[in-house]
């Protein structure tokens, strides 16, 4: 299939794909902020980092699908010395921060007023990833 | 082999870190100013966070080649309070760097509050514009 395409998936697992230009607009532009970290080359912090696998690009890309909404919170996306890829959400007070780990493993940080809760999401549960998701909406 | 904590770097010594000219690297924090993201302090290779002694170096030295990066700081007591090792990791071309080291067996719940932390007490030494 030559044109991009996003993962979409079932309640349980990832599978299949859909055109991006069906893509809401935060969505678009969170795949071409993932596009861009495919340019980082070993050491581009300074501090040698290697570049970033395609497969954690991936994976992130499957997280983001998961997300069916059509308007999201401002969403960062950041490179992670060692290799790794963040997505980071702030909402009316709460933020949430979904780490893909080199080895495709998510890990997330969930911040609320003056506490955290950091945990592991089973791979790939997207039923999780939206409850996390929808925690930070409620804010 | 395990580090161990360096007693010659003292609790109340500056820890610089660079800040990667990403948008997503600097954050809006909760007081409306901008902070390091968390990733600034978290490491997937050995989980070793480089930073510089700011006695040893000066903003100039640390920012040479990197003219378009932001500089943070913050205290070596602060990894210290959360269990983490300061150690030396002196090169040949720059003897203030150093590393923060997290615990041998850092719990799953641990590993992104401490670099969240950390991030949280960092104080800017130098924040490029923002676009």
């Amino acid at each position: 299939m030559a044109e991009e395409c996003v993962v979409v998936k079932t309640a349980v697992q990832w599978y299949g794909v859909s055109p991006i230009l069906s893509a809401s607009p935060w969505m678009r532009q969170a795949f071409a902020d993932l596009s861009e970290l495919r340019q980082l080359k070993d050491n581009w912090d300074g501090y040698s980092s290697p570049a970033i696998e395609s497969r954690v690009l991936e994976q992130a890309g499957r997280v983001l699908s998961a997300l069916e909404v059509e308007d999201a919170p401002s969403l960062s996306i950041s490179p992670v010395p060692g290799g790794g890829v963040q997505l980071e959400w702030q909402c009316a007070g709460r933020e949430l921060e979904i780490e893909i780990l080199p080895d495709c493993t998510l890990q997330f940080l969930a911040v609320f007023g003056g506490g955290m809760e950091e945990g592991v999401v089973p791979s790939p549960s997207i039923d999780v990833i939206r409850c996390l998701f929808e925690w930070l909406l409620e804010g | 082999m395990a580090r161990t904590d360096d007693p010659s770097i003292a609790d109340e010594d500056a820890l610089w870190r660079r800040i990667l000219a990403h948008r997503g690297w600097i954050v809006r924090a909760s007081n409306g100013g901008f902070r390091p993201s968390s990733v600034a302090f978290l490491d997937n290779l050995n989980g070793e966070v480089s930073v510089h002694v700011a006695r040893l170096t000066t903003k100039d030295l640390v920012l040479a080649d990197y003219p378009d990066q932001s500089l943070a700081e913050i205290l070596a007591h602060v990894p210290r309070s959360l269990g983490h090792v300061v150690a030396f990791d002196k090169k040949p071309n720059d003897l203030s760097h150093a590393v923060i080291c997290p615990p041998p067996q850092i719990p799953n719940k641990r590993r992104k509050r401490d670099a969240r932390e950390m991030a949280e007490r960092a104080r800017w030494i130098l924040l490029q514009p923002q676009s």
